[in-house]
């Protein structure tokens, strides 16, 4: 019949025109991340300063060594550890620094707050364990909140004793 | 000139309501505007004389006579069609059709939902500023600034600030109080 070979027609057109309206929308949808929260990885270089003559630096790190003796008085800084990790907003991520009155006493805590626009708000905080009538007790060093560009420029932190010199801690952050 | 502008897909719909039409089941207002588009399209025209013509050829030709359970049984299947045929969901593209001829404004209203969710979908691309990729060690003139935002020492320690002399680097000094 007539009215039923229209009807077949109309509707295979009526998928065309729903097919096509959802590609050309399709470029402009973005990615909906519903479950993941945001993740930041944060990246500790922990440099002993001091003014003991010592081995030649690592080439990669000249650029960072040179901006650093600018202002910190210092003739060699050695690079002890550099650890890294993903965290997630809200979350602490920790790790050890050497030195301090109590073995495996200092710890550095980083933990992101927000991310808005490529800006990253972290809390910093290293804290330090000491003897305090025969118990160890845990006590802030320094307590900061920070905001560094994604793949930017690091903040330094100085200045904890450490052997012949000082801790120069060099933190950087990058969110995707 | 209707039928111009709303091309074949509003002729689908006419189509589709001829035989409602021919019945005297359509409302008023749905009647007159399927009368106003069979006035402007020839095509919608003849299809509705032709299932005129067919509706009296079948009226003058056809003589049905059937036993009492041959009856029985061809109303029975009628009647369990008539059951079997659901309307269409509402969200069925022939159906969404069907609303946007016999509403006009439907149109606009749809044309202005989809513009301005493209507008807000788009506007952040457009309106966000570009970033220079991240390095870490990238010449000091590209790169954005850090901030501290707040800083203290301890009850042992406090904390001076200060940056390097081209402003690049942030440097949080922690200064020990000397044990006594």
């Amino acid at each position: 019949m007539t009215t039923q070979r229209f009807h077949l027609a109309s509707g295979w057109r009526g998928r065309g025109f729903v097919i096509v309206l959802v590609l050309v929308l399709l470029p402009f949808l973005r990615p909906i991340h519903l479950a993941a929260a945001p993740t930041v990885t944060l990246q500790a270089q922990i440099f002993l300063a001091s003014n003991q003559p010592g081995a030649a630096p690592d080439p990669r790190l000249a650029g960072l060594i040179a901006q650093l003796r600018k202002a910190i008085p210092y003739s060699n800084f050695l690079l002890l550890a550099a650890p890294s990790g993903r965290t997630e907003i809200g979350k602490v991520w920790k790790t050890e620094l050497p030195g301090g009155e109590v073995q495996r006493g200092r710890v550095l805590e980083l933990t992101p707050m927000a991310i808005d626009r490529g800006a990253i708000q972290i809390q910093a905080r290293i804290d330090q364990a000491k003897i305090v009538l025969g118990k160890s007790v845990k006590e802030p060093l320094v307590n900061t909140t920070l905001r560094l560009q994604s793949g930017g420029p690091p903040v330094v932190i100085g200045g904890p004793a450490y052997q012949n010199g000082v801790l120069v801690i060099v933190i950087s952050a990058s969110a995707p | 000139m209707k039928a111009l502008l709303f091309g074949r897909s509003e002729c689908s719909t006419v189509v589709a309501h001829l035989g409602a039409y021919v019945d005297g089941q359509l409302h008023d207002s749905r009647q007159k505007q399927l009368e106003a588009h069979v006035r402007d399209c020839p095509r919608c025209a003849a299809e509705l004389q032709r299932l005129l013509a067919l509706r009296e050829q079948i009226r003058r030709n056809l003589a049905v006579s059937l036993p009492g359970e041959d009856a029985a049984r061809f109303w029975g299947n009628v009647e369990r069609k008539i059951q079997e045929a659901k309307a269409p969901e509402w969200w069925r593209v022939d159906r969404l059709r069907e609303l946007f001829w016999f509403y006009p404004k439907l149109w606009w209203a749809s044309a202005a939902v989809l513009g301005t969710t493209v507008l807000l979908f788009t506007a952040d691309l457009v309106l966000r500023p570009s970033m220079p990729p991240p390095t870490s060690l990238a010449p000091i003139d590209a790169q954005p600034r850090t901030v501290v935002e707040s800083v203290e020492g301890g009850p042992n320690s406090s904390v001076v600030l200060f940056s390097t002399p081209d402003q690049q680097l942030k440097i949080i000094w922690v200064l020990e109080r000397e044990k006594s």
